[in-house]
């Protein structure tokens, strides 16, 4: 029997990596052709996600990269990270205490808003 | 770069070993630790941030495919969530729209200056979706990756003891809440704090990036 394209390409973590940045280079040619200022990789995401609900057996090897890529995401913002420190560092005490006081805010009302609408959309139900 | 690389790498090993033996408590984040070490290493060698980040780029490539993955978790805990699809989904929308409304607003009342304004959009999606966001919209990255490391340390620090005290402690609203609010360091937190909210953070964590990704883009243009 004729084996199909995925077949051969494997089910390993490599397949998978290989499949991500193929998905994530479709979405930034995308992106670009179509002149849409959506992030490429975010495309790529849903390009990916369009895929796993046509070829379920496509799972088996993104699982497997995910599971390597995802808890590497801060190694690579690592690089942007270090110039954030310079960033903060070099800002104006009262702009950075006003920031703090923006994210502190923000975070709790997010959260708490997400769980409250969570709580009550479960009790109506 | 390779010199940009190895250390970074490095660094990043160090700051993840001392997480763990401190039990991971979120100011251990190794992004945070392995931040500050290189920092510091790039001030002892006067080496300016952004040569170390022009340098440390093949890094900064691999979050388009780790991004890409993200789709994985997103899939497996949306067919995990059958039956409760909708209101899942009302809640991540409205929490995501509060998030930006609640960061832009309070950045204007405050008095921020604009590119502050800009990247606070997208400080609670996690660093790596905030960065090709801001970098579609033409913000600064380094200041949208700043913002959003911050807000998931104070998310992952002060969002599951008020959570709890506020009566929502479930495995499911605090898992919800936690990743789309604080994102990767949220749920990291609560591996250890509480380990059955973990799909539902991993869960709002994607979608949330997702969605920003999508709308922020297009409303700005």
């Amino acid at each position: 029997m004729q084996q199909g394209w995925w077949q051969r390409l494997g089910t390993g973590w490599p397949a998978g990596v290989m499949l991500c940045t193929l998905m994530w280079g479709a979405g930034e040619a995308l992106a670009r052709l179509g002149g849409l200022l959506l992030p490429g990789a975010i495309l790529g995401l849903l390009l990916l996600l369009l895929l796993l609900a046509l070829v379920p057996r496509a799972a088996l090897p993104v699982r497997e990269a995910a599971a390597r890529l995802i808890p590497l995401l801060g190694l690579f913002v690592l690089p942007l990270a270090v110039q954030t420190v310079q960033l903060l560092g070099g800002m104006a005490p009262a702009t950075l205490m006003k920031l703090l006081v923006m994210l502190l805010a923000a975070t709790l009302v997010t959260g708490v808003v997400t769980a409250l609408l969570l709580a009550l959309l479960a009790r109506r139900a | 770069m390779i010199l940009a690389v190895g250390a970074s790498v490095g660094a990043f090993a160090a700051a993840r070993r001392l997480a763990t033996r401190l039990g991971g408590h979120p100011l251990a984040n190794p992004v945070l630790v392995a931040a500050l070490l290189l920092a510091a290493l790039l001030a002892m060698a006067d080496v300016p941030p952004a040569d170390y980040a022009s340098a440390a780029r093949p890094l900064t490539w691999c979050l388009g495919p780790a991004i890409v993955a993200l789709a994985m978790p997103l899939a497996d805990a949306a067919l995990r969530a059958e039956g409760r699809r909708l209101s899942l989904a009302l809640a991540i929308v409205a929490g995501a729209a509060t998030g930006v409304a609640s960061a832009v607003g309070l950045a204007r009342l405050l008095g921020l200056p604009p590119e502050l304004v800009a990247a606070a959009a997208t400080r609670s999606v996690t660093a790596g979706v905030a960065a090709v966001t801001t970098q579609a919209l033409g913000g600064s990255v380094p200041l949208a990756v700043a913002l959003s490391i911050v807000s998931g340390l104070i998310g992952a620090l002060a969002l599951p003891p008020l959570l709890a005290r506020l009566g929502l402690g479930g495995d499911r609203e605090m898992g919800t809440a936690v990743g789309l609010a604080a994102h990767i360091i949220g749920t990291d937190a609560l591996v250890r704090r509480a380990p059955g909210a973990v799909p539902h953070a991993a869960l709002a964590m994607a979608a949330a990036g997702l969605l920003t990704g999508l709308a922020l883009p297009l409303l700005a243009s």
